[in-house]
């Protein structure tokens, strides 16, 4: 090999290291600019990164929602809720949530109870909301925050009080007062606070009373909700409560079935 | 001549040395191609997905995009036409995922302040009602994918947060 093979040869090799850096760095910019912009899709706008509470609740996978209960009528005859206000508590706001009802209207909150109807810590009372409509029809969902009321007619009292309202705000429309659902077996045994289903049983014939004296209309659930023991089945809500889906579709169809007789 | 065509040859030779010799790259080009999928994913998709992935304590149902909207006070007036999606818990708990793609009409920003006044109503709720489900609502997931905005609560919101990441 003379002097002018090994030069050249030298050359080379220092031109493929220098390539070879030169496609290393341009490899580098283009992945350091390429990251942060897909990563800017993901802007996060507020998020409290607290690590979420320990429960005691049994942890229950998504189940599939099917209706399993062929056996009860889940028909829901929409123009039967025409003109017609659904006003309650968290039970009456599941139906509201699932749209089983679009013709009626909803004036609901998660906790409401019969007190809270003609007050406001702030805002307006909701009842403010009747103003200016033209229901004929007023369903009224109460009773189940309130079972653990040391004073069970404390629970009247102030129920005719908002009935009363409602009556001179909508002097023509129908008042339908609803029954308190039964908890399940289980929740009606642990029960420490009064949410009962002997306390159920009592306000319903309190409210049922009430009804037959003021000339309401009262609704009795039917016996999809009362199992032998007069409990609501255990399968049906995680709580002992709130019951799911395929069962406030059959409180749908019982509701438009009442209304229809009207 | 001979030379200078040798020499773009070693060059064209030390590049794919260079690109071979980059281990990395693989795994970012997933990664890329893992947002740009999340990006592309619709609603229905994405509750689906977290539904599938995040614990709940409460028995979720999957409602309509008319629902979604009602839930979350987007009424006919506002025009809101976007891709949406929800799944909602019997009540006992303030359990849902809602997804919400931004259109003309609303904005991620406009979205977003309904995400706020829903959950800040739902806090109020059930600090009566069940206090112990507050934290769930506290530490809620709220996050922008492309257009859309997501929010979790859920009886694990970090790792819902680590999933949507």
């Amino acid at each position: 090999m003379n002097k002018s093979s090994v030069l050249h040869s030298l050359c080379v090799a220092v031109l493929l290291v220098l390539s070879a850096a030169i496609a290393l760095v341009l490899t580098d910019i283009s992945h350091s600019t390429q990251i942060p912009a897909a990563a800017e899709s993901l802007t996060e706008l507020s998020v409290t990164e607290t690590e979420a509470e320990t429960t005691q609740q049994t942890t229950v996978p998504i189940p599939t929602v099917e209706i399993v209960y062929d056996e009860y009528e889940t028909d829901i005859e929409q123009e039967n809720f025409n003109k017609a206000v659904i006003i309650g508590n968290s039970q009456a706001q599941a139906l509201s949530n699932y749209g089983l009802i679009k013709e009626a209207d909803f004036i609901t909150r998660i906790g409401l109870s019969v007190n809270k109807v003609l007050t406001a810590s702030e805002g307006e009372p909701l009842i403010n909301e009747l103003y200016g409509t033209d229901y004929d029809k007023v369903i009224l969902v109460f009773g189940e925050n309130e079972l653990g009321w040391p004073y069970p007619k404390n629970f009247i009292s102030e129920y005719k009080k908002v009935i009363n309202e409602i009556r001179e705000i909508l002097p023509d429309a129908t008042i339908y007062c609803h029954a308190v659902f039964p908890v399940t077996k289980s929740h009606s045994e642990k029960d420490t606070i009064g949410v009962n289903n002997e306390n159920v049983a009592l306000f319903n014939e309190l409210i049922k009373e009430m009804c037959e004296e003021e000339g309401y209309e009262f609704i009795m659930y039917s016996d999809a909700f009362s199992e032998d023991n007069g409990a609501l089945p255990e399968s049906v809500a995680n709580d002992g409560v709130h019951f799911n889906y395929d069962y406030c579709k059959i409180w749908a169809s019982e509701l438009s079935k009442v209304l229809s007789e009207e | 001549m001979k030379k200078f065509v040798a020499c773009l040859l070693m060059i064209t030779l030390a590049f794919g040395i260079a690109g071979c010799n980059s281990s990395d790259i693989p795994e970012e080009t997933t990664q890329i191609s893992q947002e740009s999928a999340a990006a592309s994913m619709t609603a229905d998709e994405w509750i689906d997905f977290i539904a599938d992935k995040v614990p709940f304590d409460d028995t979720m149902t999957k409602v309509g995009a008319e629902q979604a909207k009602a839930v979350y006070g987007i009424y006919e007036e506002d025009g809101y036409t976007g891709d949406c999606a929800l799944y909602i818990s019997t009540m006992a708990t303030p359990e849902e995922i809602a997804v919400f793609t931004a259109d003309d009409a609303l904005s991620l920003d406009d979205l977003y302040k309904k995400i706020e006044d829903r959950l800040s109503l739902q806090k109020e709720s059930y600090a009566d009602y069940a206090p112990q489900e507050v934290p769930k609502l506290e530490s809620a997931v709220i996050k922008i994918v492309g257009d859309k905005i997501i929010v979790v609560v859920s009886a694990d919101n970090a790792l819902a947060l680590e999933i949507i990441k």
